[in-house]
């Protein structure tokens, strides 16, 4: 079988000038580069502001109703640093070695999902127990139960909170970013691997 | 740079960013929308454009980076595993066998790693080994290593076509 190198090579070169391609004339790619600064970017970048903004008032709003200043402080911080790595992952330019960007992605994404899942735990904490003491008012008025009934209603709620936090989360985080972090964990192990043969 | 520069030397090089998207993309939206994004990411990288590389291999590294860790790939369909037919076209002249082998080594190229494509691509393309180490990130003794496996690997599986490379 004649698959040397050369074979190779000889064939990816004399292909690359027959494969199916638009070219490009200089005023395409001029408008790629408004068009793209406009639309793709510009829309991802707006709607992260737009989010960032709402937990803001929110957080503002749960800290009035609560009337507790340092909740809302806390939720407003976290959600910063959220929105922070979100914008860092989207707009990262990559132009470092593979590697290098593999890595930067990785630790990025790690800190923006730290950053998610304590907000995640936080609207959780907020959300269950306000639904919690709302429920628990509402047995105890309506119903007589005793205190092992209300123990078991109790941990069946609280499983039950956790578990729709715990998916909605998870469902959530596919939707935006697909099995991204888990490629890019794979290209890494993958680098890592070259550099130990 | 200048956007008007800038945009002449990406004209002048585009053959560069088409080839990585027939490499990562079977399917010619996607391809498209590669090649848009690529053409962005190098406008936003230009200025890191030092010249202490070359150009095309500054090009080579910005859009095998894109095209790798591009967050958009992973929220769209599976990439199918057979080469689009219409990623070959021969205007001028008509060699099936040629075609065959072509078609045959992208769908070879198609089965590997992300990163395996990579390296493999800029291999084809005669940068050498220093450049390739470079734009991957690894030392220049591993990319010769990783090569010779990546060219073993490809060649088991273009074996099964072994009529056409005969």
């Amino acid at each position: 079988m004649e698959l040397d190198d050369f074979d190779l090579k000889d064939v990816w070169q004399k292909g690359n000038h027959n494969t199916q391609k638009t070219i490009h004339s200089q005023a395409d790619i001029s408008q790629m580069l408004k068009k793209s600064t406009a639309s793709t970017l510009g829309k991802i970048n707006k709607s992260i502001f737009i989010e960032a903004g709402l937990m803001l008032v929110m957080s503002v709003v749960v800290g009035v109703l609560l009337e507790n200043i340092i909740l809302g402080v806390v939720i407003s911080l976290v959600s910063a640093v959220y929105y922070f790595f979100k914008y860092k992952i989207l707009n990262y330019v990559p132009n470092k070695s593979i590697k290098k960007t593999v890595n930067r992605l990785v630790t990025i994404f790690q800190r923006y999902l730290i950053a998610y899942y304590l907000l995640l735990w936080g609207c959780m904490g907020f959300v269950g127990s306000t639904f919690f003491i709302s429920f628990r008012k509402y047995l105890q008025k309506y119903t007589d139960q005793n205190f092992y009934t209300q123990i078991a209603l109790d941990g069946v709620i609280t499983i039950l909170i956790v578990a729709l936090f715990y998916f909605a989360g998870k469902y959530y985080l596919k939707l935006l970013y697909g099995n991204y972090f888990e490629e890019l964990q794979k290209y890494k192990k993958e680098l890592d691997n070259i550099e130990e043969l | 740079m200048l956007q008007d520069e800038f945009s002449k030397l990406i004209t002048d090089n585009q053959d560069i960013v088409h080839k990585v998207c027939n490499v990562y993309c079977p399917n010619p939206q996607d391809r498209a929308d590669l090649f848009q994004e690529i053409v962005y990411q190098l406008w936003k990288s230009s200025n890191t454009f030092r010249g202490d590389a070359k150009f095309t291999t500054w090009m080579y590294r910005v859009a095998l980076n894109t095209a790798i860790t591009s967050f958009k790939k992973f929220k769209k369909q599976p990439i199918p595993k057979e080469i689009n037919e219409r990623i070959l076209e021969y205007p001028e002249q008509k060699d099936d066998l040629f075609d065959e082998r072509l078609k045959s080594l992208y769908e070879a190229i198609g089965q590997l790693s992300d990163i395996e494509k990579a390296i493999i691509m800029l291999h084809l393309e005669e940068h050498t080994y220093q450049d390739i180490a470079k734009v991957m990130g690894i030392t220049e003794s591993n990319v010769g290593v990783k090569i010779n496996r990546i060219k073993k690997k490809l060649k088991e599986i273009l074996k099964r076509k072994e009529t056409l490379w005969n």
